[in-house]
């Protein structure tokens, strides 16, 4: 099978006077792609468009070579696309296997048995089957985002927008929920907007950064980690100096930006990586 | 599949599954349930209201699909304000479903809930045809607006959900929108059929043939019809349906809508409605004769005979021997345009009426048996009054526009004949004494404003008789020798050896 290719290309967006999206061009191929950055770096806004739930100002979006947002082909691209907003909004007093098949209908799967089929393997895969009859008022939050991401599902998807999908997830269910994406993964692009970069770390094959609109650093997580090489370092104290530094709690403090000399060098992390990446240009590393 | 088969497919079993959601709200299997259950109870009465006349229940029964209608509008207003309440908007907006589809389905769902509401309306109807005495006939314009009534309302619920969005908002727009719908039926005249139902037509106070209603019902069906495809498209045309494809509809549409609402107001007025009231009506009664008596009635309330029929055998078997007059009688049923104008009897009927030397009654279009004291009621104690009155003899017939004292005796034993004829008219008889005071009772003839009056005291004799076992008072009656017009009421109390003596004086109607 041929694998697929999403490629943006000078994308802008704005809300008025504000750019959220200054000229990206990114290209995404199967697997599961990180996207990282700080509030209003423009993460959202990019899914919004992937999703294609608005429409950039300029630049274009392909998927496979067609563009996104042509009205010929919007009504395809939908149904290869699955989204999972940020707030994605389930109806309390339905079901799951009830909201999960109101889904599927307006991913326009007419026929019933293929409907049913289809909520069952979605649940399934989210591991859900077992509450098919529960009703979502009574779910837990992460249940409830393991149910938005069976509903991103169906129709089996081949681009899968994920935005901020593990918020206020405790531990457990965030290997479950990063199981589940592993799982469902296989053969898509996934595109996973997040905050959480040990989920990153955890799960993607490719890390982009964005800030202030723009791209600041795109590669694998092992490259963005490799950013922070010779660039942490161990003091007795903080260093003032430092662009981030904290007491690690066994006396020894981390500091991360550009050591003084003779320092003791420390193993980078992807979370030392994203905040050099993300430290603000001219900020001397 | 075919996307667009596939879409429509899509669209049908969503709009089933809305229509469940609707039908499964509170707010409308409560009314619902309300409905069926009132009109269950009604009908499951021992003793049901008698002598409807469908047409006119055609129309009365769409006002209580109203209930219904706010019931299913709060429901849809619920249902399509839903993903905006719940912050799922977005989520549905990007599936391949397009949202004008989905919002298709939800105006589509409401007509299940419509064709429910009918059912019911068209069993109440049905439900009356089992019961003794009913007339007039279905207007199916008429039923049909029960559902449009109820769509309508959905509709603009689900359109105010999706429009606006909010609850509130949308709970606003909808509470300012009834209170207009209000405002026009209390207006009243011609501005009444903007409103969701129009009353029956108040020119024409009692039941007419159908088709002397003067009711525009199938440009008012047009005009609900045309309403809510409006507000349907509106929704639409807000969710995405494309412009160039839409808003040529939804312009045919309003100007459709435009000319309906114009004819559907566009009711005749009392003078064309009286006209045609005596020139129509005559072609349309029917005359049967019956022994040696004859009983005409419009086509759609010979029924109504029957109930004529027992009420003059009821009054000739207890009117004495000496005193019974043997011509024969013509019943001709009448109708009126209005309480302060003439009365209204078909001009050729009336015509042939004069010509010919019989006895004639007339007989209201309306008829009850429920006594509680309702209008129809004085219809029906008026019609006896003047049938024992003709079969009485040396008793007066009243001049046009008068009203004749009946005292002493003749006044009790036309009185006691007329009640005691049927139980409709005692029934009659009971319910105007119950909403009336002083003790007196005033019929007016079905023809004019001309009629009977009775004093106090000769009721008072009448309900003692009626306290008595029918076949004791009966047999009282028969034996009393009541020949002398002139015989006061306290004597024929004396002679009849009642208990309770009529103590009070003749009073005023009496010299």
């Amino acid at each position: 099978m041929a694998s697929h290719v999403l490629e943006i290309d000078s994308l802008v967006v704005d809300y008025g006077r504000l750019v959220a999206l200054n000229g990206v061009s990114l290209r995404f191929t199967e697997g599961v792609t990180g996207l990282l950055g700080p509030n209003g770096a423009g993460k959202s806004s990019l899914m919004r468009v992937l999703a294609t739930a608005s429409t950039p100002r300029s630049g274009r979006v392909l998927y496979d070579g067609v563009p996104l947002g042509s009205t010929g082909t919007l009504r395809q691209l939908r149904s290869t696309i699955g989204y999972l907003p940020q707030n994605p909004g389930l109806y309390p007093s339905f079901r799951v296997g009830q909201f999960v098949e109101h889904i599927a209908l307006l991913k326009e799967l007419a026929d019933r048995r293929t409907r049913r089929d289809e909520v069952e393997r979605v649940l399934a895969e989210v591991e859900l089957s077992d509450h098919t009859s529960e009703r979502i008022s009574t779910l837990s939050g992460g249940m409830r985002q393991r149910l938005a991401l069976a509903c991103a599902l169906v129709g089996d998807p081949r681009l899968l927008v994920l935005d901020e999908p593990t918020v206020g997830m405790d531990p457990e269910q965030r290997i479950r929920f990063r199981e589940t994406v592993g799982r469902s993964g296989r053969n898509k692009i996934v595109i996973l907007s997040t905050h959480q970069t040990d989920d990153v770390a955890a799960l993607c094959s490719t890390v982009v950064v964005l800030q202030k609109g723009s791209v600041r650093f795109t590669g694998t997580p092992l490259e963005l980690t490799g950013l922070a090489n010779g660039h942490v370092w161990a003091s007795a104290r903080p260093d003032v100096a430092a662009l981030a530094s904290w007491d690690t709690g066994t006396g020894v403090a981390r500091n991360v930006g550009t050591p003084p000399k003779g320092a003791e060098a420390l193993d980078p992390s992807l979370d030392d990586g994203y905040l050099l990446a993300t430290a603000a240009v001219g900020e001397s590393l | 599949m075919n996307g667009a088969v596939s879409a429509t497919r899509v669209v049908l079993v969503l709009a089933w599954r809305y229509a469940r959601e609707y039908l499964r709200h509170p707010a409308t299997w409560s009314t619902v349930l309300l409905l069926a259950a009132s009109w269950g109870w009604e009908f499951a009465q021992q003793t049901p209201v008698q002598y409807r006349v469908l047409s006119d229940e055609s129309v009365n029964v769409q006002v209580s699909a109203l209930l219904v209608g706010a019931g299913l509008c709060v429901a849809a207003l619920q249902v399509a304000a839903r993903p905006s309440r719940t912050g799922s908007s977005e989520f549905e907006r990007v599936q391949p479903l397009p949202r004008w589809r989905d919002t298709l389905a939800l105006m589509l769902g409401i007509l299940p809930v419509a064709g429910v509401v009918l059912v019911l309306a068209a069993a109440r109807l049905a439900s009356f045809r089992v019961v003794v005495g009913w007339a007039g006939q279905v207007v199916p314009s008429e039923l049909i607006t029960v559902a449009a009534v109820t769509l309508v309302a959905g509709v603009a619920g689900a359109a105010a959900g999706r429009i606006l969005g909010s609850i509130v908002w949308g709970g606003v727009a909808l509470g300012l929108l009834g209170v207009a719908v209000v405002v026009v039926l209390s207006v009243g005249g011609s501005a009444a059929w903007f409103g969701l139902v129009a009353p029956l037509d108040p020119l024409v106070p009692g039941p007419v043939p159908t088709d002397l209603m003067g009711r525009p019902g199938v440009w008012h069906v047009l005009w609900l019809a045309l309403v809510a495809s409006a507000l349907t498209l509106t929704a639409l045309l807000r969710d995405g349906l494309r412009w160039t494809r839409g808003v040529p509809i939804l312009l045919l549409v309003v100007i459709l809508a435009f000319g309906a609402g114009r004819n559907q107001s566009g009711v005749p007025s009392g003078d064309i409605q009286a006209k045609r009231a005596a020139t129509w009506g005559a072609q349309s009664e029917e005359c049967a004769v019956d022994a040696h008596d004859r009983y005409c009635a419009f086509g759609e309330f010979t029924g109504r005979a029957q109930a004529w029929r027992h009420v003059v055998a009821g009054v000739r078997t207890r009117v004495p021997e000496p005193v019974l007059e043997s011509d024969s009688l013509v019943v001709r049923q009448v109708l009126s345009t209005g309480p302060d104008t003439e009365w209204m009897i078909p001009e050729a009927s009336w015509a042939l009426d004069q010509a010919s030397d019989v006895n004639i009654v007339y007989a209201p279009m309306d008829w009850s048996t429920t006594g509680t004291g309702r209008s129809e009621e004085a219809s029906v104690l008026a019609f006896a009054v003047d049938v024992a009155a003709r079969s009485i003899a040396g008793v007066p017939e009243p001049e046009r526009d008068h009203i004749v004292n009946l005292c002493g005796a003749q006044g009790v034993l036309v009185l006691w004949a007329a009640v005691a004829s049927d139980s409709s008219v005692e029934a009659a008889f009971q319910g105007f004494q119950s909403s009336s005071s002083g003790g007196a009772v005033w019929t007016k003839t079905a023809r004019s404003a001309s009629g009977y009056a009775f004093s106090a005291s000769e009721v008072d004799v009448v309900n003692h008789l009626l306290d008595e076992p029918r076949a004791v008072a009966e047999r009282t009656v028969q034996g009393a020798d009541w020949h002398d017009p002139g015989l006061a009421t306290i004597e024929v109390a004396q002679g009849l050896g009642l208990s309770a003596p009529v103590a009070r004086p003749e009073g005023w109607l009496c010299p």
